[in-house]
This record gives structure tokens, C-alpha cells and sequence, in this order.
């Protein structure tokens, strides 16, 4: 056998690691096992190497490497972690335990199915489900969760890197407008068109404003969206880019959810500057544009409102995407076993 | 120690024929088994999968299917006490030094040989642009042909095109102390050369010579497109990409328009190397063939082939980028005529089934008639008043 220098992406990264604190040795001969998944280039030759090829990629000062190279890097053996505790995890078939109770009478007064972004609704139908609120009954009322598109664009995309394969958001953006559509999970008159559909246009009512909703479920509060930064949503996608391969989607996504989200809400506050995930400058007019024709489909429809219509419109709070250096310190905490 | 196994690992490069020799293999592998030679593959993309697994790369949701299947691939070649192995598949090229020491190591004690089939890179640059396009890119060849040029290689076009292209590279890559004769370098011929020229070195490098294998029903693999037709789908997938599943594109637009429709207009002028990087694909195909040479590879065909053709600076380019709309209309013309042709094959399809489904439900009508009889007469079966009703129904009938 040849005598081989990982490339310098990973030689790198575990430099970066062994600045966190002391590194066990099985965890350094785990990373030097591993290469960066997919497409893209790796196996980086070192300046200085003496070894001299006239071919292959050029060499390179390890140092100047970027943070999303090196968070790529980092994927394969955080995903093994992932998988490692998957098999220790005994699965259940759901996300959460569904608690079957009798109905109540809060179910009865107040039968519901919750739609809209999943972001925003999930937590919300979790919390539902455990105090044995289950969707439907009789003659429920559909109530589609909206909020300010960017933020709702957002959280489609949010959502899918804790669920499935997807691109980094400033690419998903710019595919979003070349494509005009944001895709199912952010398109509210579509989603309210498709339940009216179902159960008639009566029973369809849009809430712009989540703070009326506990009012019209009949409880005191809901939770709001995981305390998630767009930096720990980058480095659940990266994640995810190797899970997809390694295992069944299902089992990504409890991995993902049940596991490496709990972790990363309590690294979160242990690295300042958490970003939230916002459209750019230059696809806001673009998403002014979608989100008036969505608010005016919506009222020209005549649903039942809760909520300014013009809630709706972007709210323009985030402006950029993930730092790419925050969502590497943050993979770094998880492969060093923080917390 | 090794075991009587021996493991003939294809691991590239696209563009060289491979998928004919992976068809070939598939359609015999009952066959070949029984002569000693085993393909092992329950689908005939069953190494492509096995590749996205082994080097954690998505691809278009189809990597779903792929989990595990690079192991289970190994297990079976273990498995074999005697005889030959092929594996085959093209994008193992861009396996790292790590993952291809993940799949060296997994064939156990097997005696291992590398088999890289290469063509000479005046070919292969252009042809990388079309498979581009053929797989949804909008990316122009001039774009395209900038983004091989970046010496950081930061982008994905540039990435993945050396990770599956660079020879010396790939080889490095792969072979990992594996003896220099246990490495096969299958050279494509230059143009002009026997049709079958290529297939021989295959068999030839394999050991499939003496083999009995049917041709009969061969696809000849992934046909190239001409200048205007390659033009044409780079528009094409400007308008479908947005709106086009890659479940929808790969059958409609990569089989149905570019393969079946577009690769068959044979007379349109062929993609060739821009006139302006030619000096520099010179100079590096004269720095790889440089490097290969005293390696001690087998080499099946010559590594002279690897090198520009000496004759190709005096031929007409047709760019692509700036060819004439009148060429790319008559393309689209051609286009438009097999679409109407499949929509009416279609409709006749849909006619025929609309008919089946009126006598299906025609005959499903009539046996639920008979249900409610049937049970009538079960019932009476039963009990001895009944068979006694029973006769006498039947003895009135008569």
C-alpha cells in the first residue's frame, strides 16, 4: 500500500478540531477515514508537499479553505454519529408519540386540521397531538397558517433541510424565482383551494395572525417554530446530503428531528450571532410580487380571515442566509461530542 | 493470500463506450455465470447505485434506492470461490482515495484489477458539455468550457469533470499499491477506426474473448448529439427545467427527445474542441500521456490515442453558442414532428385502453350478476331441502 496525506480539507477541519479542546484518538482516525461526500473537489494536495505532480488539483494552503468546504468535510462522520445512535434508538413509527385519548370536550368544541408551512405548523400540531388534541372530528374547520411570505418561503425551505434533500438556500432562492413558484409548502391558495376542495369552502379559514390561533383551537398558548438558526438548518442539510444515500428518508428524518435537532437548539446559544434565514436584496421585489397575488387569491376567494390580509407581504426581517462560519463552529461543537 | 477470485474493476471513464459494455454484460450475465464470469445485477443500473452508495452521492432522488448496495455488492463478490467479477461504472472515476480504499478493501482477498477505457480529451471536453445538457444544464460551452479552465476547480462543473477525466488522477486514485500489470488502460480508437474496434479491446482487456455472449438486442449505448440539436435542448431546458421533475425528465426529455429524437439526425455538424483551448488540451494531454508512460500499465490499444488528433486543427468548428437559429429551428421542426408522432401513437394507445376498460367493466357487470346466484345456489347445496329444490329446478329446465 502507498503511503497516503489526506486531502487538506480534512487535515484542516481536524486542525480546527483539535482547537475546540483534546479529541479523542478513535475520533481523529474516524474523520481521517472519511472524504467529502458527492460532488465537488477533495483530496486537496498541501503547499509544500514535496511529492510533485503535473496533474490533479492544484495545491493548496489549508488555512484559506473555506468554511463550507470544510463544513462538507465534516458531513460524512456526523452522519455517522447520526446513524450510530439510530441504532441504539429503538424507532417509532412517528415523529411523536400520539397520545389516544377519549374526546374531549375542547375536541369537540373545537375540531381542527391545521395546514399551511409545515415549519410553523408542526410544533404546533405536536404539541396538539401530546395533550390529545387530535386533528379532525366532526365538522372541523381547516385553518391555514400563513405569515409574511419570505418568512413562509423560508420555512419551506427550513423545514426540508430536517426532511429531505435540498439545495443551499441562496440556490434554492434563485431556482424559486426562475421557476416563479416557491414550490406546495408556501403556496397558501393552493393549499386552501385543495382542502375547500375537500370539505367545502366554509370550512377553510386563513390566519395571518398566529397569535389568534390558541383562540381558535381553544387553548391557552402555542409553541412557535423550533428555536432553530438558519446556521444549525445549514448543517442539518449538509447532513442530510449523506443520509439520503446512507438511509431510507423516513429514518432521515428521525434521525435529523428527533436527534440532531434537540442538539443543536442547545448548542445554539453557546456561538453568538445566529442568523435567521431571509430572502436577498435583489429577490425581494420578485416575493413583494408573489405575495400580493397570493394575499389578493386569498380574499378574492372569500375565506373566512383571522388577521390582516396584508400580514401576508413580506416582512423583509432577514435579508441573508446562513454564515457559513457559524454553521462550521457549530458542526465542529457536534463532532467534538458538545453538548 | 489470494482466493481464486478475480475482480475486474471498471471504474471509468464516461464517454468511453462503457454503457455498451454494461449492457452487454447485463443481457449475459445468466450466461456468462455459467462460463465462470460473474455480473452480478439485479437491474441494469445496479453498479450505478452501487457507486452512489459507495461515494455518498445524491443523485436526482434515485439515490434513494441506492442504500447499502455497495456493500451488498461486495458480500456477493466475496462470496465467489472461483472465477472472474466484473464491477462496472463510470462515475466511480470520481471516487476519492478514501472510498475507493473502502471498495478495494471490501472485496476481501480478491485478486484486483483496474480497468480504466479512456478516449483522448479533444472528444471527451465536448462530449462532457452535451452530457451536461443532457442532464438538465442550462450552462453554455463557453461557460462550460471556462469552468474546466478554473485551476481552483472550485465550481461543480469543474470538479466533477476532472474527478472523472484526469487519468493519472484517477489511476492514483485507485490503484493503491495494486501491482502496475493488474492495471488495464483501454484506449477508445480515434475516429475513423473499425466500429468494432473498440469492442474488441474490451473483450480483449476482460477476458470475454472466448466467451459465448448474444448480441442480439444490444443498445449501442448513449448516442452523441449534433451542434444544432445540443443548442436546441440547451433552450429546451431553459423553459422545462423549472417546471420538470427530474423523474419527468429523464424519460421525456433525455430518452423520448434527445436520445430516440434528436441523436438520430445524423448529417447536422458534430461538436468538436473550441479552436481556442486547443494548444491547451495539447500540452495537457502530452503531460498525461507524459505521466502514464513507464507506469507499466497494460495497455490495450496505445496511449498515442490518448493525444489531440494532429489533423484536428484544420477542421470546422461550429459553435454551439452562436450557431445560426435557422439550424436550430430545423431541429426544433424535427422535434415538433416526433412529438406529434408520439401523441398520436398515445392517443391510439389510450383509444385501445379506453375500449378494454368498457369490456373489462362489461365483463365485471356480468360477473356480479352472476355472484347473487351463485350464493343462492351454495346456500341450497347446503341443506337436503335444497338440493332436493335444485333438482327439480333442473329437471324443469330440461
Amino acid at each position: 500500500m502507498t503511503a497516503h496525506l489526506p486531502g487538506a480539507e480534512v487535515l484542516e477541519l481536524l486542525r480546527r478540531l483539535n482547537a475546540t479542546g483534546p479529541v479523542e484518538p478513535s475520533r481523529v482516525e474516524a474523520l481521517l477515514r472519511t472524504s467529502p461526500p458527492g460532488r465537488g473537489r477533495r483530496d486537496l494536495p498541501l503547499v509544500g508537499d514535496t511529492e510533485i505532480r503535473t496533474y490533479g488539483p492544484l495545491p493548496v494552503d489549508p488555512s484559506t479553505l473555506s468554511s463550507r468546504e470544510l463544513l462538507r468535510a465534516a458531513s460524512v462522520l456526523l452522519a455517522e454519529d447520526l446513524l450510530d445512535t439510530a441504532e441504539t434508538v429503538p424507532v417509532r413509527r412517528r415523529w411523536w408519540p400520539r397520545r389516544r385519548t377519549r374526546s374531549t370536550k375542547e375536541q369537540q368544541s373545537f375540531p381542527y386540521r391545521l395546514v399551511g408551512s409545515p415549519w410553523l405548523t408542526l410544533p404546533i400540531r405536536e404539541e396538539l397531538e401530546r395533550q390529545g388534541r387530535l386533528p379532525g372530528g366532526d365538522g372541523y374547520t381547516v385553518y391555514v397558517l400563513g405569515g409574511p411570505l419570505d418568512e413562509v418561503a423560508a420555512g419551506a425551505w427550513k423545514f426540508r433541510t430536517f426532511t429531505n434533500r435540498v439545495n443551499p438556500w441562496h440556490i434554492w432562492i434563485r431556482d424559486a424565482q426562475w421557476r416563479g413558484w416557491f414550490g406546495p409548502r408556501a403556496d397558501l391558495p393552493r393549499i386552501a383551494r385543495w382542502w375547500a376542495d375537500r370539505v367545502g369552502k366554509d370550512r377553510v379559514e386563513i390566519v395571518t395572525d398566529p397569535a389568534l390561533l390558541p383562540g381558535l383551537l381553544g387553548v391557552d398558548s402555542l409553541p412557535g417554530p423550533w428555536a432553530i438558526s438558519a446556521e444549525a438548518n445549514e448543517v442539518a442539510r449538509v447532513i442530510g446530503q449523506v443520509l439520503c444515500v446512507r438511509t431510507e428518508l423516513e429514518a432521515q428524518r428521525k434521525l435529523l428531528i428527533d436527534e440532531l435537532r434537540p442538539r443543536l437548539e442547545k448548542l445554539e446559544p453557546l456561538h453568538p450571532g445566529a442568523r435567521e434565514v431571509g430572502v436577498p436584496a435583489e429577490s425581494f421585489a420578485w416575493v413583494e410580487t408573489q405575495a400580493r397575488a397570493q394575499r389578493d387569491a386569498l380574499v378574492e376567494a372569500g375565506y373566512a380571515l383571522h388577521g390582516d390580509p396584508d400580514r401576508l407581504l413580506p416582512s423583509g426581517t432577514a435579508t441573508q442566509g446562513p454564515d457559513e462560519r457559524r454553521a462550521l463552529a457549530l458542526a465542529l461543537s457536534l463532532l467534538a461530542g458538545r453538548p | 493470500m489470494e482466493t481464486g477470485r478475480r475482480v475486474l474493476l471498471h471504474v471509468g471513464t464516461p464517454k468511453t463506450g462503457t454503457s455498451y459494455l454494461q449492457d452487454v454484460l447485463f443481457h449475459n450475465r445468466e450466461t456468462l455465470a455459467e462460463q465462470g464470469v460473474h455480473y452480478f445485477a439485479d437491474r441494469f443500473d445496479a453498479h450505478f447505485l452501487a457507486a452512489l452508495d459507495l461515494m455518498d452521492l445524491p443523485w436526482g432522488g434515485i439515490e434513494e434506492e441506492a442504500t447499502g448496495t455497495w456493500d451488498a455488492l461486495a458480500e456477493k463478490v466475496r462470496a465467489v470461490e472461483n472465477g472472474t467479477v466484473i464491477i462496472s461504472h463510470e462515475i466511480l472515476a470520481s471516487a476519492s482515495w478514501q472510498q475507493a480504499k473502502h471498495a478495494l478493501d471490501s472485496l476481501g482477498d480478491s485478486e484486483i484489477h483496474i480497468m480504466l477505457s479512456a478516449r483522448d480529451l479533444a472528444r471527451q471536453i465536448p462530449a462532457e458539455w452535451q452530457e451536461n445538457v443532457k442532464h438538465r444544464s442550462v450552462v453554455t460551452y463557453s461557460e462550460f468550457l471556462e469552468e474546466i479552465r478554473d485551476l481552483d476547480r472550485a465550481g461543480r462543473i469543474g470538479s466533477w469533470f476532472w474527478g472523472v477525466q484526469e487519468l493519472p488522477d484517477i489511476l492514483d486514485r485507485w490503484t493503491q499499491g495494486i501491482a502496475p500489470e493488474r492495471v488495464h488502460l483501454i484506449t477508445v480508437p480515434p475516429p475513423g477506426s473499425p466500429s468494432t474496434l473498440l469492442w474488441e479491446r474490451f473483450s480483449t482487456a476482460f477476458g470475454l474473448d472466448d466467451l459465448t455472449i448474444d448480441f442480439e438486442g444490444i443498445d449501442r449505448g448513449n448516442p452523441s448529439l449534433g451542434v444544432p440539436e445540443a443548442a436546441l435542448l440547451r433552450e429546451i431546458n431553459l423553459a422545462v427545467v423549472p417546471v420538470l421533475e427530474p423523474a419527468d425528465y429523464r424519460p421525456f426529455v433525455r430518452e423520448f427527445l434527445a436520445h430516440r429524437t434528436l441523436a438520430k439526425r445524423r448529417d447536422s455538424a458534430r461538436l468538436a474542441l473550441s479552436p481556442s483551448i486547443l494548444p491547451w488540451v495539447e500540452s495537457l494531454s502530452e503531460s498525461w500521456v507524459e505521466a502514464l508512460t513507464g507506469r507499466g500499465y497494460d495497455v490495450v490499444g496505445g496511449l498515442e490515442e490518448l493525444l489531440v488528433p494532429a489533423d484536428l486543427a484544420g477542421k470546422p468548428f461550429v459553435d454551439p453558442d452562436t450557431i445560426s437559429s435557422r439550424e436550430v429551428l430545423d431541429a426544433g421542426v424535427a422535434t415538433i414532428e416526433a412529438l406529434l408522432q408520439e401523441a398520436i401513437r398515445l392517443r391510439k394507445s389510450e383509444a385501445r385502453l379506453e375500449d378494454e376498460v368498457v369490456e373489462l367493466r362489461a365483463e365485471l357487470e356480468h360477473t356480479r350478476s352472476l355472484v347473487p346466484k351463485q350464493r343462492a345456489r351454495e346456500g341450497l347445496e347446503r341443506r337436503w331441502w335444497g338440493r332436493a329444490v335444485l333438482r327439480l329446478y333442473r329437471l324443469v329446465r330440461r
